[in-house]
């Protein structure tokens, strides 16, 4: 239906408008400099201008993220197994696993460095540290909130604990995991580039967007410093909608949160 | 400087070092050929790749190491890279750094010894204004400075030369300098200047061994003990080759380094190549003055006993250590 | 009467949960093979535990209990539970729901699938088995469930309050059918209800239970014979059973509250 394209598009551009038109109008009144405040057209010519930089960049960042993602996805997933399963593993364990969430990963830095080495392996655990508590909380949760009639059916059927866990818990769990890994997906990319500045150590275009951060702060290239953040909400945007499309294949036709609104 | 922000790490050093014995990439000390009978050495930088290793790059792309039968792998650091404690756990063999580092690290039981000197003179140094100008450290007194809160330097200005100014932690970057004519920053004499004028400003640069005369480090070239006990004749050839690099990266043509750092370092411009080149000979900081006996690679035990006493006057150090636990002299090249 | 044991035997059985004040007491009580019985009270006064005990859900803590000749726990595979929500899996179409206690079983997928569709045709379904929970209504919903419990052709089936969400209109719909159903596929049912009409509809004996704690209060045997049919609403001996079963209900209210 056409009315509904336009309601769908029109206000994130009318406030896209507005948002620029508020930029120029800081810059106007504050008189901040270009290397404090570069306007949007500085910010996109300069994008255009190191473009293939930024891209090998981008494309590094992308594997540093997804590998780091993945790997809090099946670890996160195996710990809530564990978790779920025992309750004396869930309270011996969880103080641990919040601990290590709220120390801070600067501080953890240069053990990282130490153990999964600088550059790649080193920026893959940052992300994963970054991104797998929202998992694990999660998947534990939908692993643990089985209805309890539910429960009591599969006894009743003499179901094992593995048929359980099988047809009951870990499909019962999947929107519960989902979820997690959305939060995740808007964390990851921002881990990678956060893991980059901190325990990269490639260069040559190979060190991803953090690294570009340093260097063109190094070189008080501020246009180019905004350029890297865009492209990194950009690279941010391609994840979400990955998990989102994800998500969407697996739940939208059995799962409440895809009710349609014209039964 | 932003390097500087490391002496965080030092409190984690001697712990993590403990931690990690077992993670090395290979035993320390051990050694492994090249299928054509030259000796694997792994040299660690301290940062990523920049004109400052540049004397190393020389050697590698003018074939000094493979004369020497040696097959060299630079591996660039950066940020916590822990290039002291790579070194230390047999994740490189050889590394180069901060002199004040090195030494602080051994004092702490860290495993490793220096060398021989990269430079004579560390680059570090102050940038400022040309409308604020610094000329002697009472100048800096009621300034605010940005420098790394560990600083040696800053303790020496402060404890050794009584001034006092306001001290802010060292950024990433100069933005905040370039908008505060006032402000004064730590920084490598060899790299700032370059993009404060680049970016328009009217800046000067000075080294804190001009500063504060008593306080001249060195910037050195270190070994693991291990593999120093194991192979005294590689460490001795790897020595020789690097000081041959630096010369040859200073006085004749660089641009065999430049051409492969400028590979790694695809986002630096090459005029900061000519600059920092440029600088490193102004300042005398690799070659030193001749007429003081100084010369590439040189370590005299009177210039590591005296750092080694500010370090303690400062407290820095708190236990004593001795010139020979820190350094072994017999490896420095020959005039 | 019949002449075979009874498929279900309370012997002054007891339930209390830890230290606490008893929940059931001094249950004695006879359920023959095939009947039907309704079991009502107050709230609180033990019924849907009188049901989690024959199918082990719960054990006892005191006195006997005899299911199917045997504890409660090895007749398991004789007995069905319908609750009061359907409690389907929401992400198994109504056909998967239905065949889930033959996969439970081990039974193939091609043997499974012609036994669900089966039980869907009798319960009048048979075109929305490929339709997910959430497109169901409530009577669907409730329908599926049953045929669930039917998939296993239970010699008992327990049914907690399964109609109490429902509209007057439905559930009597859904009563009329489960006794089709049971003349066609026959099994005992323990049922619990708040609703004495529905009691008086569907069952061979209406069970009366007091609270505080839980025991029984009286046994009413319910005279009309099967099949019973819409038509039996109307019948003014139906209302009078009604009125007899609700007088006994609130004494059995009063003495709780005294």
């Amino acid at each position: 239906m056409k009315s509904r394209h336009w309601v769908l598009w029109l206000p994130p551009l009318l406030s896209g408008a507005l948002f620029v038109a508020l930029w120029y109008g800081v810059r106007a009144a504050t008189g901040l400099q270009s290397w404090i405040l570069p306007t949007p057209e500085e910010i996109l010519a300069a994008a255009v201008r190191e473009h293939a930089l930024l891209l090998r960049a981008a494309a590094s960042t992308a594997v540093g993220a997804l590998g780091g993602f993945l790997a809090a996805a099946v670890a996160g997933l195996l710990l809530a197994l564990a978790l779920g399963g025992a309750r004396w593993l869930r309270n011996g364990l969880y103080p641990w696993l919040l601990i290590l969430q709220m120390t801070p990963v600067i501080v953890l830095a240069p053990i990282i460095v130490l153990w999964a080495g600088p550059g790649l392996p080193g920026i893959i655990t940052v992300t994963f540290l970054i991104s797998f508590f929202p998992i694990v909380v999660n998947t534990t949760q939908g692993l643990l909130s089985a209805d309890a009639h539910m429960v009591d059916l599969f006894r009743m059927y003499g179901a094992t604990r593995r048929q359980e866990l099988q047809l009951l818990r870990l499909p019962g769990a999947l929107p519960y995991f989902l979820a997690g890994l959305r939060i995740a997906a808007t964390l990851a990319p921002i881990g990678a580039i956060f893991g980059e500045y901190l325990v990269g150590n490639a260069a040559g275009g190979t060190g991803g967007l953090g690294f570009l951060v340093y260097s063109y702060n190094v070189q008080i290239k501020i246009p180019a410093l905004f350029a890297t953040g865009l492209i990194g909400c950009l690279l941010g945007f391609v994840f979400v909608a990955a998990v989102a499309g994800l998500n969407w294949a697996l739940l939208h036709h059995w799962h409440d949160s895809f009710e349609r609104h014209d039964r | 400087m932003f390097r500087r922000l490391h002496p965080l790490l030092r409190p984690l050093l001697l712990p993590a070092v403990l931690l990690a014995t077992g993670c090395g990439h290979r035993a320390p000390g051990a050694a492994t050929e090249a299928p054509d009978g030259r000796m694997q050495i792994r040299f660690q930088t301290d940062w990523f790749p920049e004109p400052e290793h540049g004397g190393y790059y020389q050697a590698l792309a003018k074939g000094y190491y493979a004369a020497e039968g040696l097959d060299v792998q630079i591996l660039p650091g950066g940020p916590n890279s822990g290039y002291l404690a790579a070194v230390a756990t047999g994740r490189a063999d050889l590394g180069m750094g901060d002199g004040d580092d090195v030494i602080t690290a051994v004092a702490r039981g860290v495993p490793v010894k220096i060398v021989a000197a990269e430079m004579e003179h560390d680059p570090q140094g102050i940038l400022f204004h040309d409308e604020h100008p610094v000329r002697r450290v009472a100048d800096l007194d009621g300034r605010v400075v940005m420098a790394g809160p560990a600083s040696v330097w800053v303790q020496v200005v402060q404890k050794v030369y009584g001034v006092n100014f306001k001290l802010w932690p060292l950024g990433g970057d100069l933005a905040r300098f370039m908008n505060d004519p006032q402000l004064v920053q730590q920084c490598f004499v060899t790299n700032e200047p370059y993009f404060a004028r680049e970016r328009g400003a009217r800046v000067g640069a000075l080294l804190t061994s001009q500063l504060c005369p008593d306080y001249d480090p060195y910037r050195v070239i270190f070994v693991q003990d291990d593999f120093l006990a194991r192979h005294p004749d590689a460490v001795r050839r790897f020595v020789r080759a690097s000081v041959r690099g630096w010369v040859d990266y200073l006085t004749g043509d660089p641009a065999p380094a430049v051409a492969r750092l400028r590979a790694l370092r695809t986002d630096l411009p090459a005029g900061l190549f000519t600059y920092s080149l440029g600088a490193l000979r102004d300042y005398h900081l690799v070659l030193g003055d001749p007429a003081r006996g100084e010369r590439a690679g040189l370590l005299t035990r009177e210039r590591l006993q005296r750092e080694i006493d500010l370090l303690r006057r400062v407290g820095v150090l708190d236990r004593p250590v001795t010139v020979d636990q820190v350094a072994d002299l017999e490896f420095v090249p020959p005039p | 009467m019949s002449v075979q044991p009874p498929i279900v035997q309370f012997r002054a059985a007891g339930k209390r949960f830890g230290a606490g004040p008893p929940v059931l007491a001094d249950i004695t009580l006879d359920v023959a093979e095939g009947e039907f019985v309704s079991v009502i009270g107050p709230s609180g006064c033990g019924k849907s535990t009188l049901l989690r005990l024959v199918s082990a859900l719960s054990p006892l803590t005191s006195g006997d209990l005899r299911v199917a000749g045997t504890t409660p726990e090895r007749a398991r595979e004789h007995l069905a539970f319908v609750f009061q929500e359907p409690t389907l899996l929401p992400w198994l179409t109504a056909a998967g729901n239905v065949e889930l206690p033959l996969r439970l079983r081990g039974v193939p997928a091609a043997e499974r699938r012609a036994h669900a569709g089966g039980l869907l045709a009798l319960v009048r379904l048979r075109e929305a088995g490929g339709l997910f929970p959430r497109q169901l209504s409530g009577g669907m919903k409730m329908r599926v469930s049953i045929a669930r419990a039917l998939s296993r052709a239970p010699r008992i089936l327990l049914l907690d309050e399964p109609f109490g969400a429902l509209d007057e209109i439905t559930r009597n719909h859904l009563n009329e059918e489960l006794l089709d159903w049971r003349a066609k596929a026959p099994f005992t049912a323990l049922f619990v209800t708040h609703s004495v009409a529905e009691a008086v509809f569907l069952s061979d004996r209406i069970v009366v239970l007091a609270a505080n704690p839980g025991r029984i209060l009286a046994e009413v045997p319910v005279p009309f014979a099967y099949p019973r049919t819409a038509a039996l609403r109307e019948d003014p001996a139906y209302f009078a059973t009604v009125a007899g079963v609700s007088r006994r209900l609130h004494a059995a209210e009063e003495e709780r509250s005294a």
